[in-house]
């Protein structure tokens, strides 16, 4: 598979009035064409951040302090604002987590559809309105040319996400960002927005990051998943390793808290304890103050992360000595 | 018989698509005209822009012609209804053509304040570096009382009406400016603009096409009221000699000229005084219906 983006030791951090922040501390991730990559994590953990560095979009007190991110072999990090527009919308482009609010309450439907093909492309006005007919109707509307007249305050809430989808592929983009897309929906069409993107994903060969926190999510669409804690990346791996065979401590909580409808005694297990604050000074690794496997090394030190598998890694403690067993293993096998 | 019911339907159809362009200013124009306070101001206002523009089919005579032998001659004077002044000037005829005067600077100015005004706003409510600088100077600008300020302007330029435009419109800009730059930094947090920025526009697109309309309802309001002062404060330059020269007929200079009179003949300042009363009134009253039609939570009757 032909790598798409590829995101090396990135490290974001924000200016406050006493000192820099990291929001997002060294995140090392790739994606390939027709893949998604699904970032899960609490609130608050540096999720969007990483979306948003990628997208160049960060606050104004936010910059991207270390690390690459390459974009079709393209290094986006060393671009100019204008270059960088270029790719937004066209290449590379998001979706939001809010679409009661990502439209503009005072434009159509249609004239917002048009708005990424008045940037990137120099269709003649009836080319962008049959474009934008036929991306409503990829998107799964009915009557799409009744929706082209719509305000937005007409369009429920599912109908909504789906103008935001049809905006964001408007010039195809290789890369898709999809920040919570479905947070805001109820069930069955939050189901619906996921197959949509699912669907257009496959075909259109775009690659997907989508950012939740919601592991159900993660279960239907994924093919990879990242989950990140406190900035860190604390373990990656195959959709299947990661709800199968759950490495990190920090995992495991997660997929505990998660309930379950077949099993009635189950008892929700939380995560005790709350997400570190951005400044707060931990030593070892981040997560050790609510790890219930913490060892003194890990007060002490950062652990790298771990390779379980060629797709699987850990960044625990825990796996130190797992890694050479397991290539061993391979080797001779 | 199908075929009619078809083509009812296609009627109905188009005229719901005429319908919602123009909703919504439409439903706001429902909303003011329900306000009867804004209905009457409404009236008056019309009232002086047809008497504006059809100036001399409503004007019985020359407003600047003498006419001394009929000078001073009181309300309901045979040939001349609002009396003459001093000159024997035909009040009314006048009072018609000064009507011209105080629409034309009141519009010049509020538009040539809002053009610096909302420019201004725009630019220091989106880009954070320069908020400071230009919220100072405004600042600076506030700092004047307005009439001192335009007084100040029109020493410096000169007095002819021209100028008293130019005056009256470098006041209204930091009050609008302020107006648009609180809009601005309310909407420029909105989701649908990161969403544009994701789409790749630029600043100066997003602030013209995306956040420019949304703040279009404060604008308007702002407007209006600014009318009321601008017409206002022209009449207060003119009465103080600074604005329009005899012999123009303008409603503060006939104020002027009339009040050596003021016991002789009291309609020569009473009559121009209640023409810039009714007026002021106008543009304020329509300017607060506006202000209540344009807010969407005051959706109580829907």
């Amino acid at each position: 598979m032909e790598t798409l983006l590829n995101v090396n030791n990135l490290v974001t951090s924000f200016r406050t009035a006493k000192e820099k922040i990291q929001a997002v501390r060294g995140v090392s991730f790739s994606v390939d064409k027709g893949e998604t990559l699904c970032i899960v994590g609490e609130s608050g953990c540096g999720k969007s951040i990483t979306t948003l560095s990628i997208m160049r979009l960060l606050p104004d007190n936010g910059e991207i302090s270390q690390g690459s991110i390459t974009f079709q072999g393209q290094e986006l990090t060393k671009k100019n604002e204008e270059e960088m527009r270029k790719h937004r919308g066209n290449d590379i482009s998001m979706i939001f987590q809010e679409p009661m609010t990502a439209l503009n309450p005072v434009f159509t439907v249609g004239y917002q559809i048009m708005e990424p093909l008045n940037l990137h492309t120099n269709l003649a006005k009836n080319e962008k309105r049959k474009r934008a007919i036929e991306l409503l109707t990829q998107v799964g509307l009915s009557n799409p040319e009744k929706t082209l007249k719509k305000y937005p305050h007409e369009l429920s809430g599912g109908m909504r996400q789906r103008v935001m989808i049809a905006i964001s592929l408007a010039c195809n983009p290789s890369l898709l960002i999809a920040d919570e897309p479905t947070t805001a929906l109820d069930v069955t069409i939050q189901a619906q927005i996921l197959d949509l993107i699912d669907d257009l994903k496959e075909k259109m060969g775009m690659g997907v990051i989508m950012v939740t926190h919601d592991m159900g999510v993660v279960a239907e669409v994924a093919d990879r998943v990242m989950v990140m804690y406190a900035g860190n990346v604390v373990e990656t791996g195959n959709v299947e390793e990661i709800f199968e065979n759950p490495k990190h401590p920090y995992t495991k909580g997660l997929l505990a808290s998660v309930p379950n409808v077949d099993d009635e005694n189950q008892s929700l297990e939380a995560i005790p304890g709350t997400l570190p604050n951005l400044n707060e000074m931990i030593a070892g690794c981040r997560f050790h103050p609510r790890c219930p496997y913490a060892m003194d090394k890990c007060r002490k030190e950062d652990p790298p992360p771990f390779p379980i598998t060629d797709q699987h890694q850990s960044k625990c403690w825990l796996h130190e000595e797992v890694p050479l067993n397991d290539s061993k293993h391979k080797a001779y096998s | 018989m199908a075929g009619s019911s078809n083509l009812a339907r296609q009627q109905v159809v188009t005229q719901k698509k005429q319908s919602k362009k123009e909703k919504i200013a439409v439903k706001t124009m429902k909303r003011l005209v329900k306000n009867k306070l804004a209905l009457f101001g409404l009236i008056i206002i019309f009232v002086q822009i047809i008497l504006a523009v059809f100036a001399p089919l409503f004007a019985p005579y020359d407003p600047i012609k003498q006419d001394l032998t009929n000078a001073e001659l009181g309300i309901g004077a045979e040939g001349h209804w609002l009396g003459t002044d001093n000159y024997g000037r035909d009040v009314w005829s006048r009072l018609v053509f000064g009507a011209r005067i105080s629409l034309l600077v009141g519009i010049g100015s509020v538009s040539l304040g809002l053009i610096g005004g909302i420019t201004l706003g725009l630019i220091s409510g989106y880009f954070k570096k320069l908020d400071g600088i230009i919220m100072r100077l405004v600042d600076l600008l506030f700092a004047f009382p307005g009439i001192l300020l335009a007084m100040l302007i029109i020493a410096m330029l000169g007095t002819s009406l021209v100028n008293v435009v130019i005056a009256i419109s470098i006041w209204s800009i930091p009050t609008c400016a302020r107006i648009v730059r609180g809009s601005v930094l309310s909407i420029k947090k909105q989701e649908y603009i990161m969403a544009m920025k994701s789409l790749g526009a630029s600043n100066f697109r997003i602030l013209v096409k995306h956040i420019l309309p949304n703040c279009t309802a404060p604008i308007i309001v702002f407007a209006t009221m600014r009318m009321a002062t601008a017409i206002l404060s022209t009449a207060a330059l003119s009465f103080l000699g600074l604005g329009a020269q005899p012999p123009t007929a303008e409603w503060g200079a006939m104020i002027a000229a009339g009040q050596v009179y003021m016991f002789t003949s009291p309609h020569l300042t009473i009559v121009p005084g209640i023409a810039i009363m009714l007026v002021v009134f106008a543009f304020n009253v329509v300017g607060d219906g506006l202000r209540d039609a344009l807010d969407p939570n005051m959706d109580l009757d829907y």
